[in-house]
């Protein structure tokens, strides 16, 4: 009897071995420089439109993962103009994304040709570096887009703000940030949980990158410069926050209906995508918000893209890129409210509260760096963490 | 070893009666190569490849570093390394990433296993040895809280019982006046309730299927010599009940230890978390590897109650019901108790079933659910075909690709609980009649434990193991064939369990009598065992095939471009926060489940729930 045993674990561990090494492999495989050949027209100085084009329908087909749920919109439009069988997946969220990409690596079997998705510390922090995917700016219409916005390369920006509920406070009950961390608003600050999506650690990431604007507004509003133990007065800032006992809901409309709503006596504040605008009407929400709090208002939010440098289809993704940061391809992000393209030449809706000017939108949010993101994004998860002990 | 003595001495299942060969090399030969022993050898490499590796990668991952990590760790990705565990179970965030949702974990669960095993096994009890009215009108409604997803019954709840300490709209019973403490919104308690009335149908339909198997001779028997029946109940019935009863703990308390979507709806406001929304959050914030230690966690969760199961399922011969002779099931008169136990069962079924159905539809046909206003009722979300709420959203019913995906979602589960329940009672066939004890319990085990697997760790793992060929193991990443490979991996222990005890009751004469007759072991198999078993391997396949269209962890990894299936098109309204259309998808689903249910029985001729020997 015993030699069945025996057996059985040996064949366990051969089929186990057997399919791990390919594991291994692939981790091998990461160091070396990846048989990634750059096409001549994707360059700067070799760009080449026509090419582009003839290449991408060449390959026939796209398959992109967006997370928005507005992408099949533009994939439509982008199948109808270049002949392109496009299967544009909408609504992946990053978690998903990332997951996905991470294991069809490992494997060695990419299935996607353009991921869209929010979280620019990973692409940062392990996509790039690891040589898992590669951040393209049609080289046309680098003229038109900030740097800044170029790596890794901006699909789409939303702002994000502080919002109030405008049937119960004709203006903003606050004007600067740290108001928040008072006894006043325990309990009474909605926020997305940043550990179901995860964009949000950009903003606490953003007011530590902003320190001194945060030490500033201190002062500005108390009259006296502050004293922190932390490294800077955004984490104390941050700090503060999640010991005021912050309320986490797991998606930014709950966040707008939770302050919006109509008949409340006591409403919270909040921050939400600019975006929640338009449905404020439908759902009868109420909400409003003050540009002028300092030290903002809110942060930029981007959306990127990425294109894996194992894709299928290299020359239909990047076809796919320049659309979407061109009038025809950004219409289902662009022409609405609460989103603006990267791409200057390209007006965002006249419906935006505030104003329909990207430019001028940022000067009053803060703008994160995904890299400085990605560094603190641990000791944030952490203190976060210590903040949810009951 | 008591346990093999009670079996025929020489090799494989039965004494062949082919004494020819007695003594020769030839006969011992014949005899290894049992079709019994080669099925149990030949399920034991199958099911270590499609089991076994990819519950070794799972767990592997919490030992390596992470890519997300190298650089952080500064170490190369696939280095050994106990950072994970260190974070888990010793860093100053061990208590709310890992200690606390432990203990909330096997609180909630262990009272849910005691609820549903207690409310199955009445209601069973009420079902197969009561001349109840309207038995079969309530026994196939009683299946029904277990085709809703389970956080639908959270969703329920919220609506009703959300008070204000959460900012926005309170749900209806605030809106009426009453104040609803956090207690009962929120946390340990409405999440019990809640699981409790998703999970006791398993319960019900396992000691449906026990109890039809039970001679009621015997408990006749035991009247007739003085036994009340209180006596009958707990001597005769419970210990012929044990594996049944076993069954109950071990698959609804593993189903509780795994399940997300109420705990983390209903416990997320008051920060009660347990294992599976701690795993979430460390998959959502990226920490893959504490992640795996959480699934770690699951996994030895689960190794403990097969242990206990094996403890007290020492011999199987014991709880053999049935014989080679004829039996019989006799109800018992309810007599004056009918009408009132009629309105019981009713109502019971009318607040599992209606109350939260209904709260769902309605929330289907209302903007801001809970508002009870007129402008706020609509119909949009069921048939405009785009919504005011979100432009370029079509009502559900207007959605192009709702059929595909429907279909789709039918087919996966259709074919993975058809290969499910081949799989699983060939599974059960050798673990009962083989021999060669060790292979049949590494059979046993190994088939269940998917069920102790988190769902996404289980999809993380099938993408990486068949998005590669392997040998003669073609790539089957991105093909519909590998959702159905999965989902049908996935509820092997829903098959194979039912298999199991069921093989377990039936004794060894039905077999050895047409042995004696001559017939071979697939002659045997074809003829005698599968004709008894096929109620019970009915409704092993039945329940894969309701389990896997309300699946969605698992898909949500393999579901690739052009094979979304219904559970998929719901969370991503979720996502998007469009919980109306998420709603309705869900209500689409437990639809489509119960017609197809309904039809099938009506087509099998067999009752999930009550019908079998009724």
């Amino acid at each position: 009897m015993k030699k069945h045993v025996l057996c059985l674990m040996l064949v366990t561990v051969v089929l186990g071995l057997v399919s791990v090494s390919p594991l291994m492999a692939a981790g091998v495989q990461e160091e070396k420089k990846p048989a990634f050949v750059n096409e001549p027209y994707w360059t700067a100085e070799g760009y080449d439109y026509d090419k582009l084009v003839a290449a991408a329908q060449a390959e026939g087909s796209l398959v992109a993962r967006w997370q928005s749920g507005r992408a099949p919109q533009a994939a439509k439009v982008f199948e109808e103009k270049y002949g392109i069988k496009t299967v544009a997946s909408p609504r992946f969220d990053d978690s998903e994304n990332i997951e996905r990409l991470r294991r069809e690596y490992q494997a060695d079997n990419v299935q996607v040709d353009i991921l869209g998705m929010d979280d620019g510390g990973i692409i940062m922090s392990e996509f790039i570096p690891n040589n898992m995917v590669v951040s393209w700016t049609p080289p046309d219409l680098a003229q038109y887009i900030d740097e800044k916005e170029q790596y890794p390369q901006v699909v789409y920006w939303q702002p994000c703000i502080i919002g109030y509920n405008s049937s119960v406070y004709s203006h903003s009950p606050i004007k600067n940030l740290w108001e928040l961390t008072e006894p006043k608003w325990k309990g009474k600050f909605v926020t997305s949980d940043p550990q179901i999506q995860p964009y949000m650690w950009h903003f606490f990431a953003a007011a530590i990158d902003h320190g001194d604007e945060f030490a500033a507004a201190y002062e500005q509003l108390y009259g006296k410069a502050l004293k922190t133990s932390y490294k800077n007065a955004g984490w104390e800032w941050v700090a503060r926050m999640f010991a005021n006992d912050m309320i986490a809901v797991p998606h930014d409309t709950e966040v707008a209906k939770a302050i919006g709503s109509p008949g409340q006596t006591d409403p919270p504040i909040g921050i939400f995508t600019l975006t929640r605008f338009r449905d404020a009407k439908e759902q009868n929400l109420f909400l409003g918000f003050d540009e002028k709090v300092v030290p903002a208002v809110g942060f930029a939010m981007p959306t990127y893209m990425v294109i894996p440098v194992k894709a299928p289809h290299p020359n239909a993704a990047r076809l796919w890129a320049r659309f979407l940061l061109t009038e025809e391809g950004s219409f289902p992000w662009t022409t609405v409210v609460g989103g603006f393209s990267p791409n200057q030449t390209i007006m965002a809706s006249k419906d935006n509260p505030f104003t329909s000017s990207w430019g001028e939108w940022l000067d009053y949010l803060l703008i994160f760096d995904p890299e400085q993101s990605a560094a603190v994004r641990r000791d944030l998860i952490d203190m976060w963490l210590m903040s949810q002990k009951k | 070893m008591k346990f093999n003595e009670s079996k025929p001495k020489d090799g494989g299942s039965m004494p062949e009666l082919d004494s020819k060969f007695h003594g020769t090399l030839w006969y011992k030969v014949r005899n290894r190569l049992q079709p019994t022993v080669v099925l149990g050898f030949v399920l034991a490499v199958l099911l270590t490849y499609l089991i076994a590796v990819p519950v070794f990668m799972l767990l592997s991952e919490s030992v390596t570093v992470h890519s997300i990590d190298a650089k952080y760790f500064n170490q190369q990705a696939g280095t050994l390394t106990l950072k994970y565990f260190e974070r888990a179970l010793t860093s100053v965030v061990s208590g709310v990433l890992f200690l606390a949702p432990l203990w909330n974990t096997l609180l909630i669960a262990t009272t849910i296993t005691i609820f549903t095993t207690i409310v199955g096994y009445i209601l069973a009890w009420i079902f197969t040895r009561t001349d109840l009215r309207f038995k079969k009108v309530f026994s196939t409604l009683a299946v029904v809280p277990f085709m809703l997803p389970s956080w639908s019954y959270a969703a329920a709840w919220i609506t009703l019982f959300k008070n204000r300490k959460m900012a926005g709209a309170p749900g209806i019973l605030e809106v009426m006046g009453f104040t609803i403490p956090n207690y009962m919104a929120y946390g340990a308690i409405p999440i019990i309730i809640c699981l409790t009335m998703h999970f006791f149908p398993l319960s019900f339909l396992l000691f449906g299927n026990a109890f039809q198997r039970i001679d009621s001779q015997m408990e006749e028997s035991a009247q007739l010599l003085g036994a009340n029946r209180f006596q009958t109940a707990v001597h005769i019935l419970l210990p012929v009940m044990r594996p049944a009863i076993m069954s109950s703990i071990l698959l609804t308390f593993a189903r509780s230890v795994g399940t997300f979507g109420t705990p983390y709806t209903l416990g997320r406001p008051v920060k009660f978390n347990t294992l599976s929304t701690s795993l979430y959050f460390t998959h959502q914030s990226g920490e893959p590897g504490v992640m795996a230690v959480i699934a770690l966690a699951m996994l030895l969760i689960g190794g403990l109650l097969v242990a206990m199961d094996v403890y007290v399922l020492r011999e199987y011969k014991r709880y053999v019901t049935m014989s080679g002779k004829g039996q019989m099931s006799r109800p018992s008169a309810l007599g004056k108790a009918q009408i009132p136990m009629n309105i019981l069962v009713g109502l019971f079924l009318f607040f599992v079933i209606f109350v939260p159905l209904g709260i769902l539809a309605l929330s289907t046909f209302m903007i801001t659910p809970g508002w009870f206003v007129k402008d706020n009722f609509t119909l949009q979300f069921w048939f405009a075909k785009e919504t005011t709420i979100r432009e370029a959203v079509p009502g559900l019913l207007r959605d192009p690709h709702l059929l595909t995906i429907a279909w789709t979602s039918v087919k996966v589960a259709g074919i993975g609980a058809l290969i499910c329940g081949t799989l699983g009672t060939l599974v059960g066939y050798a673990v009962v009649r083989l021999q060669q004890a060790r292979l049949g319990k590494f059979l046993r085990h190994l088939s269940f434990l998917p069920y102790l697997v988190p769902g996404i760790g289980f999809g993380a793992a099938y993408l990486v193991l068949f998005a590669t060929g392997r040998g003669p193991i073609p790539a089957l990443y991105g093909t519909l064939l590998l959702m159905i490979l999965a989902m049908s991996v996935m509820y092997l222990p829903l098959t194979t369990r039912a298999s199991i005890s069921s093989m377990a009751q039936m004794g060894t004469e039905p077999e050895e009598a047409a042995m004696i007759l001559g017939a071979k072991w697939s002659t045997r198999m074809w003829r005698i065992v599968i004709p008894i078993q096929k109620k019970s391997l009915f409704s092993g396949i039945l329940l894969a095939f309701i389990q896997g269209m309300k699946e969605l962890s698992l898909v949500i990894m393999l579901a690739v471009p052009g094979l979304e299936v219904l559970t998929t098109l719901s969370i991503r309204y979720t996502d998007n926060a469009l919980m109306q259309m998420s709603n309705g998808v869900i209500l689409i689903i437990a639809l489509i489940t119960f017609l197809l249910t309904v039809i099938s029985q009506h087509f099998m001729k067999t009752n999930l729930a009550q019908g079998i020997g009724g």
